[in-house]
């Protein structure tokens, strides 16, 4: 069978279709009746495990719960993850996987569903913003935990601790005996280089004056996040109260990210009250209570045309 | 429901095989399967069986790799997701080892029709290796491949355990109450409990406290053990495994693939690249495809 109507009372179906010279997939999940018209892009994944089901099947569980509601929902692989052809490549924020999440837009626009919203958590928050201002129809972004910088995968630990710690912080623990014990091992003086290398950039590049704390924020955050609010489409960002990223999107506040959020009001919402972590997703609890924020926040702010 | 204009269900690979998705109904409800579909007649069929939760995304692209590399060698190949688990119908608390065994086995039933041969064999990979001994135990002459095997539902829930220990240990819970009290408090309140944010319905607990991984007639099957790791030497419940079957007229073979999965634990960053996770990947899939071939006698192509 190709499609099927599931126990909850909705359908769902593969999709294989074409981006960038990849083929990805996905599986749409819409009401067994008519639609509100509405489709949910679930852009997961980025880690080379978290493949578009995500952690305990929560984009399962959200697309379906949406789709009970009467929204059409697309969750998909991104290329070299999954079902999906290719090969996933370097993870970096600066270059967030816009082409797949535009090609999966287009499967939605394919299905008649032209008012989109887009959701997406750590790396694919990035990817939803980013894609945000070239697809067509888009009513809402949601982003839960997105980073700040502008990192790579591999050097996203490397370059907060460069914030966040001082230099006594550094030769405290180099002088570690269980530090040195590991310089035997090359993964972990490979990453101890990565550490170093990190902080000794940010120290070259800090002016003596000036603001020195913003020269991590991304450029590739802030220039869609104004989009969406020159547009006035609406924005829900995601963290939990001990979330470590919370701290770069505060400190980040202090520059032109804090200007893009006054300027945007109500536009831009940040939950940041959520109890404990919300990155990965790590526990039940949080993920219950990120799907039921996510399920609501859509109902209220996109508005949702008479069912067909 | 909306027109759909061009929706494929079906990838094309440049080698001529295709991946078709969609669903087998098992009267239990529907299972999402991608059958790989060799470019010609296939001469064997293989069925892979994931794992559950964490270690199912785990391996995942390992077992994508393996039935692509697979069909191109002429092998119908069947992935699927358990009932309650991936892409498929129901919730996580559906999940038994019965039941697990009744999707394999229709699974099977439906690649075997689909591929018009019924030489078989099975491909799994932890808690899989329970339902995939079941219904190849049912099937003499089918050659079971096994990656890092759950021998024993018991020791499996100890490792869960283990693995709770860590995290609360790393995150400073000192006075935590036990993991047997936490584990049961949840599942009072809840009817299940979670490792890592990934939820364990408690009929699997209970099927796991009783379950252990068994092989009917070892002399009627090929078995590979496949270890993943780097220390030296096979675990003992593997080589316990391979004696219980030698001493029943069984020959496994057991190979050691030289990388550590952390089956349920966030890996760091720093220790696994994409470069490293490929080579691991291809290593597993390399040995299996080999093995394979040779006990199912499909030649090179």
């Amino acid at each position: 069978m190709s499609e099927t109507l599931l126990s909850t009372g909705v359908r769902e179906r593969p999709a294989f279709f074409p981006s960038d010279g990849n083929t990805l997939f996905g599986v749409i999940t819409e009401p067994e009746g008519p639609g509100n018209g509405v489709g949910v892009l679930l852009i997961q994944g980025g880690d080379t495990v978290n493949v578009s089901l995500h952690r305990n099947r929560l984009a399962v569980r959200l697309a379906r719960n949406l789709a009970a509601d009467g929204y059409t929902c697309l969750r998909f692989d991104y290329h070299g993850l999954g079902e999906s052809s290719g090969d996933l490549g370097a993870l970096h924020l600066h270059n967030p996987f816009t082409e797949d999440a535009e090609a999966a837009a287009e499967v939605m626009h394919q299905l008649g569903i032209d008012d989109l919203v887009l959701l997406g958590a750590c790396f694919s928050a990035r990817t939803a913003l980013s894609a945000a201002p070239s697809i067509r129809g888009v009513r809402a972004v949601i982003m839960a935990t997105p980073p700040v910088g502008g990192y790579g995968r591999e050097d996203a630990m490397a370059e907060r601790l460069s914030r966040e710690w001082s230099w006594s912080d550094y030769v405290r623990r180099a002088v570690r005996l269980e530090t040195l014990a590991n310089l035997a091992r090359p993964s972990h003086r490979q990453a101890y280089t990565r550490f170093a290398r990190f902080k000794l950039r940010g120290a070259a590049r800090r002016p003596m004056s000036g603001d020195p704390t913003l020269r991590w924020v991304s450029p590739k955050l802030l220039a869609p996040l104004e989009t969406m609010v020159e547009r006035g489409i609406p924005v829900l960002v995601v963290y939990g109260d001990e979330d470590p990223l919370l701290g770069e999107w505060e400190r980040a506040k202090a520059g032109r990210l804090g200007t893009i959020l006054k300027r945007g009001g109500d536009l831009v919402e940040v939950v940041d009250d959520l109890p404990g972590v919300v990155h990965g997703f790590l526990g039940v609890d949080i993920q219950n209570r990120f799907l039921s924020l996510a399920v609501e926040w859509i109902r209220a702010k996109v508005p949702v045309a008479e069912r067909r | 429901m909306l027109e759909v204009r061009s929706i494929e269900t079906t990838m094309l690979e440049e080698d001529g095989s295709r991946a078709e998705a969609g669903y087998v109904e098992t009267g239990r409800g529907a299972v999402f399967a991608v059958t790989h579909i060799p470019p010609g007649p296939a001469k064997a069929a293989v069925l892979i069986c994931s794992p559950i939760q964490s270690e199912l995304l785990k391996n995942n692209r390992r077992e994508v790799m393996l039935a692509r590399r697979l069909a191109r060698r002429g092998l119908a190949v069947s992935r699927f997701h358990y009932i309650g688990t991936g892409n498929s119908d129901g919730d996580i608390g559906d999940v038994t080892i019965d039941g697990m065994a009744a999707d394999t086995a229709a699974v099977a039933s439906a690649l075997t029709d689909v591929s018009g041969t019924d030489r078989i064999g099975f491909v799994a990979t932890r808690l899989g290796s329970l339902p995939a001994s079941t219904v190849a135990s049912g099937l003499p002459g089918s050659p079971l491949a096994l990656w890092e095997p759950v021998v024993s539902g018991r020791s499996y829930l100890r490792e869960l355990m283990r693995v709770w220990l860590m995290v609360g240990m790393r995150q400073g819970n000192d006075e935590a109450p036990s993991v047997a009290d936490e584990i049961a408090d949840q599942l009072a309140r809840t009817g299940s409990f979670a490792i890592m944010g990934f939820s364990i319905g408690g009929a699997l607990k209970e099927d796991l406290e009783r379950s252990d991984l068994k092989v009917e007639h070892p002399a009627d099957h090929d078995v590979l053990l496949v270890q993943f790791g780097q220390r030296a030497g096979i675990r003992r419940e593997l080589r316990a495994l391979a004696a219980d079957l030698e001493e029943r007229g069984g020959a496994p073979t057991i190979e050691q693939v030289r990388f550590d999965e952390a089956w349920w634990l966030h890996v760091d960053v720093d220790a696994l690249t994409p470069d490293i996770e490929l080579a691991m990947n291809t290593d597993v899939v390399d040995r299996t495809e080999r093995w394979l071939r040779g006990v199912l006698g499909v030649e090179d192509v």
